[in-house]
C-alpha cells in the first residue's frame, strides 16, 4: 500500500476532505491510510473485539464520506468529529451486547488475540485492555481518550458532549477503578514493590 | 513508597506502553470496502469549462470593423467626394505660392494682384 509521500502528509485531514468533496481521485485513500489505524485502534480498545471494530471503523468513514460536501473547513477537527461518531457507535454496541450473555464478550475472539500481537509487551497491555473492558462505559471512554490516545480535556468534552469537569472525574473514577483491578497482578505483570 | 503511589506509577506505565504500541494496521479487506464506500458517496466533479475561442474574422472585415463599421465607411467616401469637388471647382480661386512668398515684398505681391489691372509708373 502507498505510504503519504512528504508534500501529501502535511495537507491537513480537512483540506484533504475538501479536495475529496471537489472529486480528487486520492484524497479518499491518503485520509483513509491517515484515519482509519486510529479509529480501527480506539474501536479496538473500546470494544475489544476486531470485527466489530472494524465495522465501527468503517461506518465512521462512510459517515465521513457523506458529510464531506458540507464540511467547512476550519470549523472542527475532522479527527475529534471522527472520534465522536466512533464514541457513538461503540456506546450503542455495548448497550446492545448487555443482552448478550457475559461468556460471549469475557474473551477476545481469535482475530482479537492476533491483532493483541501487534502491540508491544503483550502481557501488559492485554492486562490492561482487560481492565478497561471492566470499566464503566463512559469511564474507560474518557480514560482511553485522556491516557491512550493522548488527548486534551477540552476536545475529549467536546467529543463525549459533556463539561470538562465531568471528563476530569470521569478519568478520576476510571483511573481509580483501573489501579485497584491491577493492583493484585503487580507481580504478574513484572513491577516489583520497592 | 505507597501502595497507591506504586499503584499509579505501574498503571501510567501501562498507559505509556499502551500508547507507544503501534495502532493497529487496517487489514486490506478493511480498506478496500472503505475506499469503496468512499468511490460510491463522492460527488461527481464539476466538469472543466472549456474556453470559448472566437472565430477568426476575414481581414477585410476586421478592418471594417476597427474603423467603426459602415457608417464610418460613409463618412470616408463622403469626406473623399467632397475633396474632389474642391479641388475641381474651387482651384481658380487659389493663390499662387504660398503664403509666406506675399509677404515678401511689394514686387511678389504686384505681381500676384489679377483682374488684368495695369500698373504703369508714371513719368514726372
Amino acid at each position: 500500500m502507498n505510504q503519504l509521500s512528504q508534500p501529501q502528509a502535511e495537507i491537513p485531514d480537512d483540506a484533504l476532505l475538501v479536495l475529496y468533496a471537489n472529486g480528487d481521485a486520492m484524497a479518499a485513500r491518503h485520509l483513509s491510510q491517515r484515519l482509519l489505524p486510529r479509529l480501527l485502534s480506539h474501536a479496538f480498545r473500546m470494544l475489544n473485539d476486531q470485527a466489530e471494530a472494524e465495522d465501527v471503523a468503517q461506518e465512521a468513514m462512510l459517515r465521513l464520506w457523506k458529510i464531506a460536501p458540507d464540511w467547512r473547513q476550519g470549523e472542527a477537527k475532522v479527527t475529534t468529529w471522527l472520534y465522536r461518531v466512533v464514541a457513538n457507535l461503540c456506546t450503542d454496541r455495548l448497550r446492545r451486547r448487555r443482552g448478550v450473555a457475559l461468556d460471549a464478550i469475557a474473551e477476545p475472539e481469535d482475530g482479537a488475540a492476533s491483532v493483541a500481537e501487534q502491540m508491544q509487551d503483550r502481557t501488559r497491555i492485554d492486562a490492561l485492555q482487560e481492565a478497561l473492558n471492566s470499566l464503566p462505559d463512559r469511564q474507560r471512554q474518557a480514560v482511553i481518550l485522556r491516557h491512550i490516545e493522548g488527548l486534551g480535556n477540552p476536545e475529549i468534552a467536546v467529543i463525549m458532549e459533556i463539561g470538562v469537569e465531568a471528563v476530569e472525574s470521569l478519568t478520576a473514577r476510571g483511573k481509580r477503578a483501573l489501579a485497584q483491578i491491577l493492583a493484585s497482578r503487580r507481580e504478574e505483570l513484572g513491577y516489583s514493590d520497592d | 513508597m505507597t501502595d497507591i503511589k506504586r499503584n499509579d506509577d505501574m498503571l501510567d506505565d501501562m498507559f505509556s506502553q499502551m500508547r507507544a504500541g503501534t495502532d493497529l494496521a487496517p487489514s486490506d479487506d478493511l480498506m478496500t470496502r472503505v475506499l469503496a464506500d468512499a468511490a460510491t458517496m463522492q460527488p461527481a466533479s464539476a466538469p472543466i469549462a472549456t474556453p470559448v475561442v472566437p472565430a477568426r474574422r476575414p481581414f477585410l472585415q476586421s478592418l471594417l470593423a476597427a474603423i467603426g463599421g459602415w457608417p464610418a465607411v460613409t463618412g470616408l467616401a463622403t469626406a473623399g467626394v467632397a475633396g474632389v469637388w474642391i479641388g475641381m471647382i474651387g482651384g481658380e480661386t487659389l493663390i499662387n505660392g504660398d503664403v509666406t512668398s506675399l509677404l515678401s515684398g511689394t514686387e511678389t505681391y504686384l505681381t500676384a494682384l489679377e483682374g488684368g489691372i495695369e500698373l504703369t509708373e508714371e513719368e514726372s
